[in-house]
């Protein structure tokens, strides 16, 4: 046997109101039907018009969208993120190679010292990045 | 598992997509630094803070997994993470300096009515408590649902209605305080 919910009281409703504003639309689906039953009687009315007064209040608050080259600058700064990204992997790969050819013969220095030359620009653009900064944005 | 609309964007990202990018920027720069503002009353703080949290999603856009929460979800808890962060050094500078500087909000040109009621309401928002500002922000103006916003803040929807309720009676006896003093 389900159980019935009880129908919503007007304490309820003005519980909602003060949580949710005045506007019922926004308020969380499954209270909506029963919240307009009760804001077509007196107390109902009156409960909606005091939230509504405070909603065009907060409604002044407006925030201006972001300009163009703030988007640009945001991009840019992923763009360079990314760019990081595949030089590490690169830099991840080549490092691979240059154990397998240490580990095979001398020769194998010689070409890891071709593919990382400490001075390359792509090198000096991995800054302060260290291994563990990918997991420093999770929650 | 819900559905989630930046779910193929964020996969392209992971895979380094670059168009990708752009689109989530466009997408979502507008909210984040809307919840900034709203949080910190601060534009250039807004903007670093929108920027940073892009830079985590770079990072971990390859990671992510679809959960039970949606992608827009997270970052609005990352966003508000790194609002957190920002108003935690402000306490601690303002506790070094003995002296609050008045928000930014509060020194508006005074002879634009529009920006000055917009002030006041920004004001009004600074005054009251952070978690039941954090509340106001996502449900009234980023338009979460009580879950998500609930998920998001780490409470229970109860819990939710309950700083809605008490954030919007605290604003609305600042807002006629402010409006009985001039």
């Amino acid at each position: 046997m389900t159980e019935q919910a009880a129908p919503m009281d007007i304490g309820r409703f003005g519980a909602l109101a003060e949580a949710y504003g005045g506007a019922i639309e926004r308020w969380p689906a499954e209270h909506r039907d029963d919240a307009r039953r009760l804001a077509a009687t007196e107390a109902g009315r009156a409960i909606l018009g005091r939230a509504l007064a405070l909603d065009a209040e907060l409604d002044r608050y407006a925030v201006d969208a972001p300009a163009a080259a703030l988007v640009g600058r945001v991009v840019e700064a992923a763009s360079g993120g990314l760019a990081r990204k595949r030089r590490r992997r690169l830099w991840w790969a080549a490092l691979g190679f240059a154990g397998v050819g240490l580990a095979g013969a001398f020769a194998g220095v010689a070409v890891a010292t071709a593919v990382l030359p400490p001075a390359s620009p792509a090198f000096a653009d991995f800054g302060t990045w260290t291994v563990g900064d990918e997991a420093d944005g999770a929650l | 598992m819900v559905e989630d609309p930046d779910e193929d964007l964020v996969r392209a990202i992971g895979r380094g997509d670059a168009r990708a990018m752009r689109r989530l920027v466009e997408r979502k720069l507008p909210r984040l630094l809307a919840l900034a503002r709203r949080m910190l009353a601060d534009s250039a703080e807004a903007e670093d803070v929108a920027q940073e949290a892009f830079l985590r999603i770079w990072r971990n856009a390859a990671t992510w997994k679809a959960g039970s929460a949606r992608f827009d979800t997270w970052i609005h808890r990352v966003a508000m993470n790194l609002c957190y962060d920002r108003l935690r050094r402000r306490a601690v500078r303002t506790e070094s300096e003995h002296a609050q500087e008045p928000p930014l909000a509060l020194e508006a040109e005074r002879d634009d009515p529009a920006e000055e009621r917009r002030s006041r309401v920004e004001g009004a928002l600074q005054a009251i408590a952070p978690r039941q500002r954090e509340a106001l922000v996502l449900v009234y103006y980023q338009e979460l649902s009580n879950i998500e916003a609930a998920a998001a803040m780490g409470v229970s929807v109860d819990a939710l209605e309950s700083l809605l309720a008490r954030g919007r009676r605290a604003l609305h006896a600042i807002l006629i305080r402010d409006r009985d003093n001039d």
